[in-house]
């Protein structure tokens, strides 16, 4: 049994890091299924569900601009020898800066078409996380703020019921863009072929991994 | 993306490109050795000084692996087959020694090798078998080679025009070598098919070595993978679309530097479209040639017509790569992909916002650092993101940056009483690239129909006023002749951004320059015809009709010059 929702987001900018570009950040052309999924986790999910994206409009043409942002080189190490020596668990960004460019999306708009999944049988009442969803997104609630791939660009979300007209018309390949990630086998990743029809994305396809 | 089409790029080059395990690097100089391994003569000086800091090097397709051009920790223990630093070759640098480096080298050697019986190697090993690394520093050329333009040292064979490692039975050696190194086994992110993973992606040649993909730190890393498993490639994608990147970097007319970024292109097939792009983005004035039939060519786009060759490749497709470095890495800057025809489309379009009236010494289709270097006072200071962002807006054909406005804008202020340095002449603050910039910024960012010359039906109070400014002017030329700030020096700006202030004032004393001047009826005459269209004077004006001013002034300028020259009276 599965229950399909409709979500409208929106932003002004937006980056789904590719995976062998993701030091110096360009984004895929288009949201991946993943980073849709992480938004709708943001406003509604539970152990219960699993969200599976079916498929994405792009409602905006693909256009990218540079930012430069400064970021942290290295993570706070929080392994067993850190603690049993008592070293503090912090970096100071004066020591440890690094600047990183970024390709990025700018004006994005899509609306994401997905269904979730009950994952065994306790608290398996549909119609009451389709409700509670539905609730939460009228009412603007979220557990976090969604993004668009990076926490600094926010997502701005409405229900949607009637998916607008399509900016695309005809085919346009992007190529293996990531699917998701696979977090019981080793958190492998899994690409599909991202081709959008008349700015449809359709992510039920043949997925490998 | 930018893979694949890297991928088709090299399997388009075939020849040209290097086979794998292979790559085409600068040789610095050549030793001869005869057969049983003695230096013959002295080492060759294969650069060429182009000028105090720059070489040209002989290129030549040498035995080559990733790992070689990472090798910063692991250095002395990291060798090449065959032709390498001096350091390897001889066991020293300078006056220091490098035993572990040369024991390396000759151990990759011996590995290699085997069994085998050419000339070549064996000359080789045996050169190696005998060298002492203390005669290093007798030999002639021995400081430039181990300097930082020395590059590789490669071995040639008495009597042998080629190095050893072109000869035909070293290269198998080393092809059949690199085929026997294992690999993990993987999915690759490009065809999501199952490959053997190279883990090392190659570096190239940006100051000391820059990687497109590289995990040198902590916090690339995503899920406790490591270096390449971040994002697996197999072997043959990597080398491929590698070694493609690495040929465009080096052809001349293929790459090109816009600001910060270097910028590379090609087309899905051969096309003198790959040819023509650079010159376009970026004239070359010392090749007269080449900028003449780029002038032919984009003056066909620009009345909507191709040459038949060019025509014909209408559908194909041309990529377009920008990259900058970023801390011994590339960043990408923009990639673009578009079909030639789209391309011509672009460039028609960017040329006909730009159009407009010059004079012959002007050039007609200005590249893109012709019209960066309009926006700052010198060439260190343009932004190497408006150059970025200028380019991207031409290919595709989107708004220009505001910032190109507003920095041409800002020239215009600044040089308002600017003075020839030598002779003391005043230069024009609104010359010919500036004003068609504006006006190819009005045109498309703000949909504001600019002329391309002298429009004197046009109504628009902004307008008007910067024909006014140039009349006024001109009534002064006339009175005084020759004066040292003339009312363009002191108040182009205020006049501009505030001609309420300004231009009572103006008017006032444009009485006393009509009232002196010999012919000032006319200069009379010219103002009140503008003047009659003009109800007020604005207290401001915003930054969009500043520009309108700007251009309205170099229009009116041109058109009393004009004038001049007929009447052979000079001008300026």
């Amino acid at each position: 049994m599965s229950y399909g929702i409709k979500l409208r987001v929106w932003g002004d900018y937006a980056l789904f890091t590719r995976p062998e570009m993701k030091v110096e950040r360009v984004s895929y052309d288009v949201m991946t299924p993943s980073a849709a999924r992480g938004i709708l986790e943001a406003i509604y999910w539970k152990p219960a569900i699993r969200w599976v994206i079916d498929r994405i409009h792009v409602l905006k043409p693909v256009r990218f601009d540079n930012i430069r942002r400064n970021e942290l080189a290295s993570r706070v190490s929080v392994n067993r020898r850190d603690m049993d020596e008592g070293r503090p668990v912090c970096r100071y960004i004066e020591n440890d800066r690094q600047q990183r460019a970024s390709m990025v999306l700018r004006n994005v708009e899509y609306v994401i078409e997905a269904h979730f999944e009950l994952t065994g049988s306790e608290d398996s009442d549909p119609g009451k996380h389709l409700a509670i969803f539905e609730r939460r997104v009228k009412k603007g609630q979220c557990f976090h703020r969604p993004y668009f791939g990076c926490r600094e660009f926010p997502v701005d979300f409405a229900w949607c019921d009637d998916v607008p007209g399509p900016v695309f018309h005809g085919r346009r390949d992007f190529g293996f863009i990531l699917h998701d990630l696979d977090f019981s086998d080793n958190m492998s990743p899994s690409f599909f072929r991202a081709v959008m029809e008349d700015g449809v994305i359709d992510c039920r396809g043949e997925v490998v991994s | 993306m930018i893979f694949q089409s890297l991928i088709s790029l090299y399997d388009r080059l075939g020849e040209e490109a290097p086979p794998y395990g292979f790559s085409v690097e600068d040789i610095g100089f050549a030793v001869t050795i005869d057969r049983q391994g003695n230096i013959v003569g002295e080492p060759e000086d294969l650069r060429n000084k182009i000028n105090a800091n720059k070489y040209d090097f002989r290129q030549s397709v040498v035995p080559y692996s990733n790992k070689v051009n990472v090798r910063a920790n692991a250095a002395a223990k990291t060798p090449n087959f065959m032709v390498d630093k001096a350091d390897y070759l001889f066991g020293m640098s300078g006056k220091s020694k490098k035993d572990v480096h040369h024991r390396s080298f000759k151990k990759l050697i011996d590995e290699v090798c085997g069994e085998s019986r050419d000339e070549g190697a064996l000359a080789v090993r045996a050169f190696l078998d005998n060298w002492q690394p203390r005669y290093a520093s007798e030999l002639p050329y021995w400081k430039e080679m181990c300097g930082i333009h020395g590059k590789w040292v490669a071995f040639r064979l008495q009597g042998e025009r080629r190095f050893i490692h072109e000869r035909e039975a070293v290269r198998r050696l080393w092809a059949d070598f690199v085929k026997i190194e294992e690999f993990p086994r993987g999915i690759s992110f490009i065809d999501g098919e199952s490959h053997d993973l190279q883990l090392q992606y190659a570096q190239f040649k940006f100051g000391s070595g820059a990687s497109l993909v590289s995990f040198n730190e902590k916090a690339y890393e995503s899920y406790g993978k490591k270096k390449g498993e971040n994002a697996p490639i197999s072997v043959e994608a990597e080398f491929k679309s590698s070694s493609a990147l690495k040929h465009l970097l080096r052809s001349r007319n293929q790459r090109l530097r816009i600001g910060d970024a270097t910028t590379v292109f090609w087309a899905e097939r051969v096309s003198p479209v790959e040819t023509f792009f650079g010159q376009i983005l970026n004239p070359t004035v010392e090749d007269t040639g080449a900028m003449k039939s780029v002038q032919k060519f984009l003056e066909a786009v620009r009345q909507g017509t191709m040459p038949t060759d060019i025509e014909r490749d209408r559908d194909i497709r041309f990529y377009i790569l920008g990259l900058s470095l970023n801390k011994a890495r590339l960043a990408l800057r923009f990639w673009h992909v578009c079909s030639v025809g789209e391309l011509m489309a672009q460039f028609r379009d960017h040329f006909n916002n730009l159009e407009m009236e010059r004079s012959d010494r002007d050039i007609p289709f200005p590249g893109v650092w012709h019209l960066l270097k309009e926006t700052a006072r010198e060439t260190k200071d343009i932004s190497p993101v408006l150059a970025g962002s200028l380019t991207r807006s031409i290919l595709t054909g989107g708004r220009y940056p505001q910032t190109l406005f507003q920095g041409v804008i800002g020239r215009i202020r600044a040089d308002q009483a600017k003075k020839h340095p030598s002779s003391g002449k005043s230069i024009s603050n609104v010359n010919y690239l500036r004003a068609a910039i504006l006006k190819a910024v009005l045109q498309r960012n703000h949909n504001t129909e600019v002329p391309m010359s002298l429009d004197s039906e046009r109504r628009e109070t902004a307008y008007l006023l910067g024909r006014l400014f140039a009349v006024l002017e001109k009534a002064q030329l006339d009175a005084l002749g020759k004066v040292n700030a003339t009312i363009k020096d002191r108040f182009f700006s205020a006049a501009s951004a505030t001609p309420a202030s300004v231009f009572p004032r103006l008017l006032r004393l444009s009485q006393h320059h009509i009232e002196k001047a010999e012919y000032g009826y006319v200069s009379d005459r010219r103002i009140s015809e503008i003047m009659e269209h003009v109800d007020t004077f604005p207290a401001h004006l915003n930054l969009q009709d500043q520009g309108l001013f700007a251009i309205a002034y170099y229009h009116q300028k041109n058109a009393l010059y004009r004038k001049n020259e007929t009447k052979s009276e000079g001008g300026e």
